[in-house]
């Protein structure tokens, strides 16, 4: 074979690449794109075609009416206290137990961890109405009781993280614990002064789970919450929704999906190092 | 400071402690959007004038019924809510709404014979006659048409028509056709002659067809030449005359914005948008709908329902009794959101010359072409998307009426069946 | 000092279960509980308030008579073996395509390939539902430009589930990938850089040096995708309520419409036990066949 044949295939090889990579990265791209400027345009000017990119002159007072067409600052209050309860809770209770699960040996442990990893199989989506009677016999239906608690404990997905930062503390070399366990430190001395500082790039990872788990959460506040203020963003959009009110007001709809979906991209992109590493963690190892 | 003075802040932090424990809240649950919610909130505060120790809080979910249900389920039902007539048999049989008898006999001025003939009896106990929800308003479904298009094509308005004995279906058809227009020449429909929510709002047009559909709560038959005429006739004026924007053009735009856009001369739909369309920069009117073998329009009626477990049932009675009283009344007249309930105030100027700077003619609500509201049928909500599930396909001109017809028929019945 | 070791051993006890006892706390209460009880819900017949009738199997043997659900079922199996056959090989693709070494800004395209995977579903199912329309939607302002007809995706029967499934191949899609590239890291290099010499081609690599040794992945990606599938939703809750005439009603859709519009409990608690055990089964399957063809180095 040619020396010059191959590498023309092979520029030809690079430049298809190329071509692909940037046609589905436009893709990936082109709706937050359009969302943005569409929820920019006066809704006459949205019913053009082709399409317009640039809204002139850009309108940026539909953000102000959607500020007023509803409690946009409840929803967003709801979602930050939802998201930093469950966040706070699934830190602590996660943590501890895949690190009992991965290096404290006590009997029943295999026994307990597989029942958990077991949960993975069971989605909320089985358990929509018995969740929601117990929900009531608790009275806590419409509280924040229901919305943080039982995700703050492991239930629904929690398991995951479990898993994930088991997978972690196993990895972690036994000599660093051995020394202080011959100078007598308890488990939970081990566990805050060794394991957690080593942790720290799967806690990152934990965390940011933990906060798209939280913030994009649907159904669950769909079924255990009923009135407008305890509404947290996903559903507070919806009352863009409208196909039963007959509204068809895609430039406000857009400005709320805008301002619902921006926060979380803006967290990605600062701590994408770690998204991406757990993930990894989480499907690397069977 | 002499003791006096003391006394007197004791006196005032005493009373002020008093107000509050003397405060008492409740919750009202409604349906619409924020434009309604704001008027709501207009109601309550005349309301508190009267009674400044009751604080109402609104609850508006975006999805109504699921979450009423829901609510009552989970033990912490709104002290007071919406009921729609249809809805309120399954409520009722459920056991979730209090019995108003003894507050309606406790109450002098709660004058029974000022409402519409009919509107109270919806909501009576079928057995005992005792009364388990306070109709709120009304309302029937208008034309609502936009004069400056009429006046510019010279035709003359469907009021006009109306009176003159012009104004069946068929005649606003012929009218829309004059209405539909391709300004840029592009083969695409820029401006048309009538736009409905036909897919959800169907319901208007098989009893003017002559179609007796619901016969009794556990008899719907639409298996029935007439009714296909009508459901035939409504799909056509999308897909063959062209006059209306057909499922496609309402998913992109609904059908009050295409009137409201100035896309559609005319719109038929109840007396809330009145309120939606207060602001709109053209001039519009109201008309009574068209007619074929009968008059018919559809009626909306509405009640406040207390819940059997509300834990202040006093004050939720002081609320709905203001609010359906003659004071509240006059308010549901002049926001343009319904008709009002009670006689005295539908036929006085408060609501005849409401909304003056629109100059529209209100009155046409009044004109009895119905005189009362559709019969309920068992398993209401069940049936109605069996129906509109099977006439999507004639909506987008795949089948004929009278194909899909016999298959929802046994759907029906099927549902009936079941029990 | 050996004291202090079998000190540490009980203590490791002690501690152990008082780390665990808060997750297994909620594990137990949240998700085996509502299990029980949601499958003895499925023996009754019950509004949501008042007294619970007792019905025995009528509910499971009614489920199986009932043509809508059984169309959800159709509907959810239609949407998963999209995903599964459109979703993952595109996922795998992705992760060969950014994992080639000339690439220049391979970090920054695995971004934004992750992107839509961190958003919201139900803002997503909004936007989406505007990219869909008919007339004016961008997706078939594109497939215009590229000269094909215009689809009526949400509205129309035939199209409304592969709307669904073009959604949420571009909503979930970098997720996989983001594992396959994780697998395909893990394939030591020494295996191409022998295959080069005996003059393999860039087919006879993937075939047989990638696709084995990633296979661990692979079935990890199917199964995981499988089970996410089996939920969907949001999507049909949002984008189009189900319809057109039931085209996209899938089982969890015609669960949530059962228990929370039409209050039938416990008819919906039989449709939740029908829905675990399939997924249950189904992981079973996998776990069994798996072994003839998943490679662990």
């Amino acid at each position: 074979m040619h020396k010059g044949s191959y590498e023309a295939k092979r520029a030809l090889l690079v430049a298809v690449s190329y071509a692909l990579i940037i046609f589905f990265a436009v893709s990936m791209v082109m709706p937050f794109l359009w969302m943005v400027s569409t929820s920019l345009k006066a809704l006459n000017q949205v019913f053009t075609m082709p399409p317009q990119w640039i809204p002139r002159p850009p309108r940026w007072e539909n953000y102000i009416r959607i500020f007023e067409l509803m409690d946009f600052g409840r929803y967003w209050l709801n979602t930050a206290i939802v998201t930093l309860g469950r966040m706070a809770g699934q830190f602590i209770f996660c943590t501890l137990a895949a690190y009992a699960f991965a290096r404290l040996n006590f009997p029943g442990r295999n026994l307990l961890f597989f029942l958990l990893l077991g949960s993975l199989m069971v989605p909320f989506e089985t358990l929509m109405v018995p969740t929601f009677v117990l929900m009531k016999e608790l009275g806590w239906i419409n509280t924040y009781w229901a919305l943080i608690v039982p995700h703050g404990l492991g239930a629904f997905g929690g398991a995951f993280l479990v898993f994930l930062l088991r997978q972690f503390f196993l990895t972690i070399p036994k000599e660093f614990e051995e020394s202080a366990i011959i100078d007598g430190a308890s488990p939970l001395r081990i566990f805050w002064s060794i394991m957690l500082p080593l942790a720290r790039p799967a806690l990152a990872a934990l965390l940011i789970f933990s906060f798209r788990g939280a913030w994009n959460d649907f159904t669950y506040p769909l079924i255990v919450t009923n009135t407008d203020d305890m509404k947290v963003l996903s559903l507070g959009i919806l009352g863009f929704k409208g196909l039963r009110a007959g509204m068809t007001q895609w430039h406000l709809m857009m400005g709320a999906a805008t301002l619902s979906i921006l926060p979380m991209i803006f967290v990605f992109l600062i701590a994408q190092k770690y998204f991406i590493e757990g993930i990894t963690v989480g499907g690397l190892k069977e | 400071m002499s003791w006096w003075k003391i006394a007197l802040v004791g006196l005032l932090i005493l009373l002020m402690g008093w107000g509050l424990l003397a405060a008492q809240k409740i919750s009202l649950m409604m349906w619409g959007g924020a434009v309604e919610e704001k008027e709501v909130r207009g109601y309550l505060a005349a309301f508190n004038e009267v009674y400044p120790d009751i604080q109402v809080e609104i609850i508006r979910p975006a999805d109504y019924w699921p979450k009423l249900m829901a609510m009552i389920a989970a033990g912490t039902p709104p002290d007071v809510f919406y009921m729609g007539f249809p809805e309120f048999v399954t409520y009722h049989k459920m056991g979730a709404l209090f019995d108003l008898q003894s507050y309606v006999e406790a109450t002098p001025d709660f004058n029974t014979l000022d409402f519409f003939p009919g509107t109270l009896d919806a909501f009576r106990d079928r057995e005992t006659g005792h009364l388990y929800g306070v109709p709120k308003d009304w309302s029937t479904y208008v034309v609502y048409y936009n004069v400056e298009m009429f006046e510019e094509a010279g035709l003359p308005t469907p009021n006009e028509l109306f009176g003159y004995g012009k104004w069946s279906w068929f005649d606003l058809l012929e009218v829309a056709k004059k209405l539909t227009k391709d300004i840029d020449g592009d083969g695409k429909i820029d401006v048309y002659g009538f736009a409905y929510n036909f897919p959800g709002r169907w319901k208007l047009l098989p009893p003017a067809f002559g179609a007796k559909w619901v016969q009794a709560p556990e008899k719907v038959v639409v298996d029935t030449p007439e009714f296909a005429e009508a459901i035939q006739f409504l799909a056509d004026l999308a897909l063959v005359h062209k006059v209306m924007p057909g499922v496609t053009e309402l998913a992109e735009m609904s059908a009050p914005d295409w009137f409201a856009n100035q896309k559609a001369a005319m719109f038929i739909c109840g007396r809330w948008m009145t309120m939606k369309f207060k602001t709109l920069p053209f001039k519009w009117d109201i008309a009574p709908v068209p007619y074929y073998r009968r008059m018919y329009t559809w009626v909306d009626l509405v009640a406040y329902c207390v819940a059997k477990d509300s834990k202040n049932p006093d004050a939720a009675w002081k609320l709905v009794n203001f609010l359906t009283g003659p004071k509240g009344q006059e308010m549901v007249a002049q926001a343009g959101h319904a008709i009002p309930i009670r006689m005295s105030v539908a036929h006085s100027p408060a609501f005849i010359e409401a909304l003056p700077e629109l100059g529209i003619h209100n009155s046409v609500h009044l004109i009895p072409i119905t005189t009362a509201p559709i019969t309920v049928f068992d398993h209401w909500g069940e049936i109605w998307t069996a129906i509109n599930r099977g006439l999507e396909p004639v909506w987008t001109g795949e089948k004929k009426a009278a194909e899909v017809l016999p298959e929802i028929q046994a759907e029906i019945d099927r549902i009936l069946a079941e029990g | 000092m050996f004291a202090r070791l079998r000190r540490y051993k009980y203590q490791q006890w002690f501690w152990g279960y008082l780390f665990v006892i808060p997750v297994m706390a909620g594990f137990f209460l949240f998700m085996v509980y509502p299990m029980i009880s949601g499958i003895a819900l499925s023996f009754y017949q019950w509004p949501g308030i008042g007294p619970k009738e007792w019905v025995g199997v009528a509910n499971y043997l009614k489920m199986f008579r009932d043509v809508h659900f059984l169309r959800a079922v159709g509907n959810t199996v239609y949407y998963t073996l999209g995903i599964l056959v459109l979703g993952v090989p595109l996922a795998l693709f992705w992760a060969i395509l950014l994992n080639q070494k000339f690439l220049k800004g391979r970090n920054f395209f695995r971004l934004i390939y992750f992107l839509p995977t961190v958003t919201m579903m139900a803002a997503v199912s909004m936007v989406w539902k505007w990219l869909l329309s008919p007339n004016y939607g961008l997706v078939n302002y594109f497939l215009g430009l590229v000269g094909l007809p215009k689809v009526n995706w949400l509205l129309d029967p035939k199209w409304a589930m592969p709307g669904l499934i073009l959604m949420s191949i571009w909503k979930g899609t970098g997720f996989n990938m983001v594992i396959f590239l994780a697998g395909l890291q893990g394939i030591p290099k020494t295996y191409y850089e022998a295959a080069e010499i005996d003059g393999a081609t860039a087919w006879h690599k993937f075939r047989y040096i990638t696709l084995p040794l990633l296979s661990p992945t692979t079935f990890f990606v199917i199964i995981t995708t499988m089970i996410t599938s089996f939920q969907i939703f949001q999507q049909a809750y949002i984008l189009t309520e189900g319809g057109p005439r039931e085209a996209t009603t899938t089982i969890v859709f015609y669960i949530y419409k059962n228990a929370f519009e039409w209050f039938k409990m416990g008819y919906s608690c039989a449709q939740s036990v029908f829905l675990l055990l399939v997924l249950i089964l189904a992981t079973l399957i996998q776990w069994r066949i798996q072994r003839r063809w998943v490679h662990y180095a």
